[in-house]
């Protein structure tokens, strides 16, 4: 949906998007990431249409991700690092044994 | 719990103002701001940026911005960035999240500069990929060097749509229109306000500049645009529109929406401050003193954080009430204060009486404030506006009610979506003023935290 200006200087790092390697420029949020493959990010837990990132300054909560397994994460409130791991949520987030204890 | 004299929350203009002025004074200031860099959204990214996108694209207004950055950086101020707030108190105590971990500090002089987010503008589709706030967007631009993939079409009122276009065209995209959806009454509505934005004249000149460089590249401007409906299956794909006596369609992937801005006002609420409506902006505003304090003592108010009044008086009113901190604490003396104050009075003043021209002219169309039956306004819990009809026709008194009857507002974003929407349809259904229909309480976290964040919080230092 979006694209990075021509020109602009990057140095790109890989990261894991529903487990696809990308490489993305390492200076950008997780929710630009997702903008640059995508125009969709998870689907809603009421009636499970498509929404993407909406609002880009973590007043929306619609850029909801799941990130190195930890879900409900803002996406365009975390910035992108090398190995990171995305996935889409599709429907309600699972608590992780990790949250839980 | 750690102490401090003064915490500041935002590092936009009216809280980088407000902490530099303490910090003049030596006052041991924490600010926390929730970005990785300060200047707020207005100045998003801009001691990043680089200086092509500064200069040749942004503008020279976002510009301007740096020289307030840097003498915020160079100044002594414990400054927290990445630090969500997710929990104040009217004691003043403050929670936030910072790299994963919960922290508490105490505040004896509070001053909230959280600016202010997008007016929601609901209308049916908008709730589809490929459609996002145009201020989205311009972060986008500003903060991460992007622009749309193909070309966008911008709808709404206000003053960013004109911004926005210009900046794409300084980068070498064209939008495919503008759907101004500004009421043709606006105009005329307008004119009395006129002479007081001739006072302060710069916001005005800059518009024009914009609108003749939009008109100059040959961009349609649809004025008077009103029943937009964004379709498509599950990506936007066509937005159509009433404009002139007839319906407009326009192929695209990308609907940047956009009516004005609004105080972010959870944390006012949840430091336990009183709001006002004001009529003139359609909207809930922190209710302060002539300094910026709050009705909770030692709490202030600041910026667009407040009522919108936009960046340069943010900085004069963050200035103000830092003074006013600096005062109690008697860090300065009263001369001192009056003469640092009185110019910042004076200045205020000026910009606020030009301010009105602006409210009046982008006041929101009524039917944007009220939108049709199919109209989902709750994103969060997908509720219609027919359904919060239905429900303020069973006699709901206010927004909190119908939260509980329909959970309209129930969602993570708490009501700051719907917010404005759904006491609009109320107070439409039981002919009543939106000023007694109220607003939403807000609960702690207004944040997602963790378990497991909570569970080591640092609360002892």
């Amino acid at each position: 949906m979006f694209k990075r200006i021509t020109g602009t200087e990057t140095t790109l790092i890989e990261i894991f998007l529903n487990d696809v390697p990308v490489m993305v420029p390492d200076d950008i949020n997780v929710g630009a990431a997702i903008l640059l493959r995508s125009s969709y990010c998870r689907k809603t837990v009421v009636s499970g249409s498509p929404r993407g990132p909406f609002c880009m300054m973590g007043a929306c909560f619609d850029c909801f991700v799941e990130i190195n397994g930890k879900m409900n994460q803002q996406a365009c409130l975390q910035q992108v690092e090398a190995g990171m791991r995305i996935g889409f949520q599709v429907g309600p987030a699972n608590l992780s044994a990790e949250e839980t204890c | 719990m750690e102490r401090y004299p003064l915490v500041v929350i935002g590092a936009g203009p009216a809280g980088m103002a407000a902490a530099s002025v303490a910090a003049e004074y030596d006052l041991e200031v924490l600010l926390l701001d929730d970005q990785a860099s300060p200047g707020g959204q207005i100045y998003r990214n801009v001691s990043r940026a680089s200086a092509d996108l500064r200069s040749e694209i942004l503008g020279r207004e976002y510009y301007e911005g740096l020289t307030q950055v840097d003498e915020f950086l160079r100044s002594k101020i414990n400054y927290s960035p990445a630090s969500t707030v997710w929990d104040i108190d009217t004691e003043r105590h403050v929670c936030y999240l910072r790299n994963n971990r919960s922290y508490q500090v105490s505040a004896e002089h509070l001053i909230l500069a959280c600016g202010s987010q997008e007016r929601p503008m609901p209308f049916p589709g908008w709730d589809l990929p490929g459609v996002m706030m145009a201020g989205a967007a311009q972060i986008l631009l500003k903060s991460q060097a992007m622009l749309p993939a193909s070309e966008p079409v911008l709808a709404g009122s206000g003053p960013l749509l004109l911004l926005l276009a210009a900046q794409y065209l300084n980068a070498g995209l064209r939008v495919q229109g503008i759907v101004d959806t500004t009421p043709k009454s606006r105009y005329l509505e307008s004119i009395r306000y006129l002479p007081g934005a001739m006072t302060a004249p710069r916001p005005l000149f800059k518009g024009l500049s914009l609108l003749k460089q939009i008109r100059n590249a040959g961009i349609p401007l649809y004025r008077g645009a009103s029943n937009l409906l964004a379709s498509g299956d599950s990506q936007v794909r066509q937005l159509s529109f009433h404009c002139a006596g007839k319906r407009h369609r326009i192929d695209t992937q990308i609907v940047l929406p956009h009516q004005g801005v609004v105080p972010q006002l959870q944390l006012v609420k949840l430091a336990g401050c009183e709001l006002t409506y004001l009529h003139r902006q359609q909207s809930w505003s922190a209710t302060v003193d002539k300094y910026g304090e709050g009705s909770v003592e030692n709490t202030y108010i600041a910026g667009d954080g407040q009522q919108i009044n936009g960046a340069e008086l943010a900085v004069i009113a963050g200035k103000m009430s830092g003074l006013q901190v600096l005062r109690k604490l008697e860090k300065i003396d009263l001369s001192t204060f009056e003469r640092r104050v009185k110019p910042l009075i004076k200045a205020k003043n000026k910009i606020e009486k030009a301010r009105r021209f602006i409210d009046a002219i982008f006041r929101p169309s009524e039917e944007l404030n009220t939108p049709s039956d199919d109209t989902m306004i709750c994103r969060c819990e997908e509720i219609t506006a027919g359904a919060v009809r239905e429900i303020a026709k069973l006699g709901c008194q206010g927004p909190n009610q119908v939260k509980a009857f329909g959970r309209c507002g129930m969602g993570p974003c708490q009501g700051r979506f719907c917010e404005s929407t759904v006491a609009a349809l109320i107070a439409e259904v039981q002919d009543r003023c939106i000023s007694e229909v109220g607003y939403y309480r807000v609960r702690p976290p207004i944040k997602p935290i963790t378990l497991g964040q909570l569970g080591n919080a640092v609360i002892e230092s």
